[in-house]
């Protein structure tokens, strides 16, 4: 999800230059769908998805509707693609930090602070991801369900690391909802951008299970 | 009933059939009035729209449940006797009739105003039921997000159980969501005994 080309102010991305750019057309191809990407996040996250249309998602991104539909079927193609990659990063930002921290509970912490410090850090792609992509509806499911069980198998490690007394079975779904609740709510209030307020919160309910409450406290305490 | 009554109600009738069997996205008019037998143009006569009549649904389902959640949490007692109650008055309630219980929590995240924001206003109530956990609890500063999210996290599960099709089981998760509840705020030792409890 890159933001190259994003003009001041606007939320529009500049067009490319017509004529002899000296771009071949794959990279101006590429370009425009990267655009038409970010297009979609911030149209979505202005407008809401239900609302959003195709000709905002083209103009946002300074390209022809005739370009849009080279690249998209529809707005919900492009809205997937758009969720697909920001989740593809958002995986590659758990994986790193998982591989920083030996412990179970510092691995759960760290990438709770990773993904909701990215998330406050740009507001309309938190908005997309959480808020609008629950607008969708079945066909999102689907998606989100793969999200949610990789947040399941991590919290799940904690049953065999921390040999404390068993949670509630099939408790790591709730956890994970409430999470995703959570920070959803403040977005949709409007707190997108210091969503990172609540990482102590999340840290500390998603680890009480498996540690205690004084013990998932003073883990996310290490963390911020 | 009146001929106008009578067509309000076979359109409210058939959406909840329609709503329990193929879900709110995606239903057009025309499936309901199809399902309801009522002549085409009935619902915007009736309603104005679909979203409209799920509203109604919705609404009158959502003050359905206010009656014995609220009852049973006004009792006199401990926070955590009485959030016990109030929860397990909600899992009754959605047992007790499986198509109101898809709608009410499964399909809603689907409709449209005003559900949406009675349903921000449902979500406040219970956050504001279960950080009264705070007064009973040996930390007063737990944080309102925790309650936003042991929120969050009951729905969720009630969601994937109704969706499961475990809407008549759910009565026998009430120990596990009331563990759920009063862990952040009164400690593992009473949440295990919750879960014990059942």
């Amino acid at each position: 999800m890159a933001d190259r080309g994003r003009s001041e102010g606007e939320g529009r991305l500049r067009p490319l230059h017509g004529g002899r750019h000296g771009l071949s057309p794959d990279i101006v191809a590429f370009n425009q769908r990267e655009r038409l990407l970010a297009a979609v996040a911030a149209v979505a996250a202005e407008h809401g998805y239900n609302a959003a249309t195709i000709a905002q998602i083209a103009e946002a991104a300074s390209v022809s509707r005739r370009t849009f539909y080279e690249n998209f079927e529809g707005k919900e193609e492009c809205f997937f693609a758009a969720y697909d990659a920001l989740d593809d990063y958002l995986v590659s930002l758990m994986d790193e930090a998982i591989a920083t921290q030996p412990e179970w509970a510092d691995q759960v912490a760290a990438t709770f602070v990773a993904l909701i410090g990215f998330l406050a850090s740009r507001p309309e792609l938190a908005r997309l991801y959480l808020v609008e992509a629950a607008a969708v509806g079945e066909p999102m499911a689907a998606r989100r369900g793969r999200t949610a069980e990789r947040f399941i198998a991590l919290l799940e490690e904690g049953r065999a690391e921390t040999g404390g007394p068993a949670p509630a079975e099939g408790i790591e779904e709730a956890l994970v909802g409430g999470a995703v609740t959570l920070l959803t709510r403040r977005i949709a209030a409007g707190e997108g951008e210091h969503l990172d307020r609540f990482a102590p919160a999340v840290i500390e309910f998603v680890l009480s299970p498996y540690l205690g409450v004084d013990e998932a406290r003073a883990v996310a305490a290490r963390h911020l | 009933m009146s001929g106008v009554g009578e067509e309000r109600e076979r359109l409210r009738a058939a959406l909840r059939d329609l709503v329990a069997e193929r879900g709110l996205a995606g239903l057009g008019a025309a499936d309901l009035e199809r399902r309801a037998r009522v002549p085409a143009g009935a619902l915007e006569r009736r309603f104005g729209d679909l979203d409209t009549c799920f509203a109604a649904l919705w609404l009158e389902a959502d003050a359905a449940l206010r009656e014995p959640v609220d009852e049973a949490f006004a009792r006199p007692g401990a926070w955590r006797a009485r959030i016990r109650a109030a929860l397990a008055a909600e899992l009754s309630f959605l047992a007790a009739d499986e198509p109101r219980a898809r709608l009410y929590v499964t399909e809603a995240v689907f409709a449209a105003e005003p559900v949406r924001s009675a349903r921000r206003a449902a979500m406040r109530r219970r956050v504001g039921m279960l950080d009264a956990g705070r007064l009973e609890a040996s930390d007063p500063d737990v944080s309102i997000a925790i309650a936003e999210a042991i929120a969050g996290a009951t729905w969720e599960h009630l969601n994937r159980a109704i969706r499961g099709g475990r809407a008549a089981d759910l009565p026998a998760d009430l120990g596990e969501l009331t563990y759920l509840t009063v862990l952040p705020y009164l400690g593992a030792r009473a949440a295990a005994a919750e879960l014990r409890r059942g």
